[in-house]
């Protein structure tokens, strides 16, 4: 690499010790349209459970929900519960404001515990930017989106 | 025995190009038209002898504002086109299947002069906007996954990519700022660039943060321009009036997940299947490529292009461009010669062909690679889609 970061780049500062709450109030995001595959992961009742596809056949989850399994291709796939553990994978902070108003904010790409090939993007929340690491462990919590959508989010757990 | 390699049977005769800039308030129809009759009068040909057309993405698509441009049917009936083929389309390798469906449609006698074109008025579009993720009421489909849940626009998602990358391969920030101070050094050299001062690796260092670890230099830049090509069948390469540019292969296979966060490692995004795809169609190989000219709508993916492509090896792509040299125009791999989307804006994909072929004719000017032009590559799309094409003069 060029040069040995000493110092960290002037535009890395920023986003040093920003601290990510749990909004209050309804997400600011678009609303998923009403599909018949994916009703469910959107519009189950609010009850802190994490469901996701699953194989009757094969126990494969299939993410995002899809009329077959993507293991089998078999029809019998029912919504299950999961424990709604899962490491981080990605993150990014976003900073600009593409949505007006909104302060800087965390999206992760969280691996799921129950399956290496399953991941949910969501919002990192309850963290500070300094906690954040690839690997972290995480605990899936809900929010309120537009329509009264729930809209999964992810907070830092101990391992 | 080895199949029909069909797309050898084009070849691109003709380039054109709108005026390209910020905000130049023309219609997408009035760009495209000039890039058409400039493509027509570039290839020698009038537009009597046009039987084919073909565009990114086509008519009738709900997307945000600038991105389609005219279709196909509005722009054959505004310069009264008589084509014996037509064809837009959103899906396939990448802006890159506009210019494979046409290259089909020559190597299978549908027609035999295809004009080509990709059209953007994003700059016009968006002047004094923001939000524009959020101009439809719901989402379904793919972007749901997305959209819904804080992912809110794409520089989202390649950030995440970007930072996945970073922690698994140890690419600094200094690298990847390669791509963009790379772009803006070329740029500058292209009477068509948009963004041209100088821009030194600590200018780019200290550009605000977007969505870390993608700084508001990897992220590149919405313009009004429009691109067009004349593709035709190889019988007629002899009356070319320029450099006949010829299609060695396509490159635009489909694996693994196609999605935009399921994708199992930054190494196994579209791009890679698209790439390793072109190179089983050719005898070339990476060695023989005098100019690449790899899609970077983010910096990070033009790192994806070079790996995925055989540059380098995976994970490799942050050492092989740092400090610049071997990917500068006088490098042994001269990359992104017109400045890219970074520095001469987002074009769409089909730019990055045009530079491929005004490399190949040896028409760069200021820019011009020095030495051997006879093996370009060219390559469209990044996350959930690509396509790659290998074009050659003076060799096939």
């Amino acid at each position: 690499m060029s040069g040995d970061a000493a110092t960290p780049a002037r535009s890395e500062t920023s986003l040093e010790a920003l601290r990510f709450e749990v909004p209050e109030g309804p997400l600011p995001f678009l609303e998923p349209a009403r599909e018949a595959d994916t009703d469910f992961f959107w519009r189950s009742p609010e009850d802190g459970i994490l469901r996701l596809l699953t194989c009757g056949s094969c126990g494969y989850i299939t993410h995002p929900p899809s009329p077959r399994c993507g293991r089998c291709r078999g029809t019998s796939v029912a919504p299950q519960p999961v424990s709604g553990r899962g490491t981080v994978w990605a993150w990014t902070i976003n900073v600009q404001p593409f949505i007006p108003g909104l302060p800087p904010f965390c999206v992760a790409s969280v691996q799921i515990a129950e399956q290496e090939d399953v991941r949910i993007t969501a919002q990192l929340v309850d963290c500070s930017s300094d906690d954040l690491e690839v690997g972290m462990p995480v605990q899936v919590l809900f929010g309120e989106g537009p329509g009264g959508v729930r809209v999964p989010m992810f907070r830092p757990v101990q391992a | 025995m080895r199949a029909e390699r069909g797309e050898r049977k084009a070849y691109i005769r003709g380039l054109g190009q709108s005026q390209v800039g910020r905000r130049l308030g023309r219609s997408d129809l009035d760009l495209t038209c000039e890039a058409l009759v400039d493509a027509v009068e570039d290839a020698g040909l009038t537009m009597a002898d046009i039987d084919g057309l073909a565009c990114y993405p086509g008519g009738g698509l709900a997307a945000t504002p600038g991105f389609t441009g005219p279709g196909a049917n509005e722009v054959q009936d505004a310069l009264r086109l008589e084509v014996d083929w037509l064809n837009g389309t959103a899906e396939g390798g990448a802006q890159l299947s506009t210019l494979v469906n046409a290259i089909m449609a020559v190597s299978t006698g549908l027609a035999s002069n295809v004009l080509v074109y990709r059209t953007v008025t994003e700059s016009s579009a968006v002047a004094g906007k923001r939000g524009a993720a959020l101009s439809t009421p719901s989402v379904g489909g793919q972007m749901q996954w997305m959209l819904a849940t804080g992912a809110v626009a794409a520089p989202n998602w390649f950030g995440m990519m970007a930072n996945r990358y970073m922690t698994q391969c140890g690419l600094t920030r200094e690298q990847l700022g390669q791509v963009a101070v790379n772009a803006r050094r070329n740029a500058a050299l292209n009477p068509k660039g948009v963004y041209t001062d100088p821009m030194t690796l600590d200018d780019y260092l200290a550009s605000r943060m977007i969505t870390s670890p993608l700084c508001l230099f990897d992220c590149d830049i919405p313009i009004d321009g429009s691109t067009a090509f004349v593709v035709s069948h190889v019988d007629s390469a002899a009356d070319s009036p320029k450099t006949p540019v010829h299609v060695n292969a396509i490159g635009a296979s489909f694996r693994g997940r196609n999605s935009w966060d399921q994708y199992p490692s930054p190494h196994r995004t579209a791009v890679h299947y698209a790439a390793r795809s072109m190179w089983k169609r050719t005898d070339l190989a990476p060695a023989d490529v005098d100019v690449a000219e790899l899609y970077d709508g983010f910096s990070i993916i033009t790192l994806q292009w070079l790996e995925a492509m055989g540059f380098c090896a995976d994970g490799e792509a942050g050492a092989f461009v740092e400090g610049g040299k071997r990917i500068a125009l006088d490098g042994e791999l001269p990359l992104n010669t017109h400045g890219g989307q970074l520095s001469s804006g987002r074009l769409h994909g089909l730019g990055f062909v045009h530079e491929a072929v005004v490399q190949l004719r040896g028409e760069g000017g200021a820019r011009q690679v020095p030495g051997r032009h006879e093996v370009a590559v060219a390559a469209n799309g990044g996350g959930t889609h690509g396509g790659a094409l290998l074009l050659t003069a003076g060799i096939r």
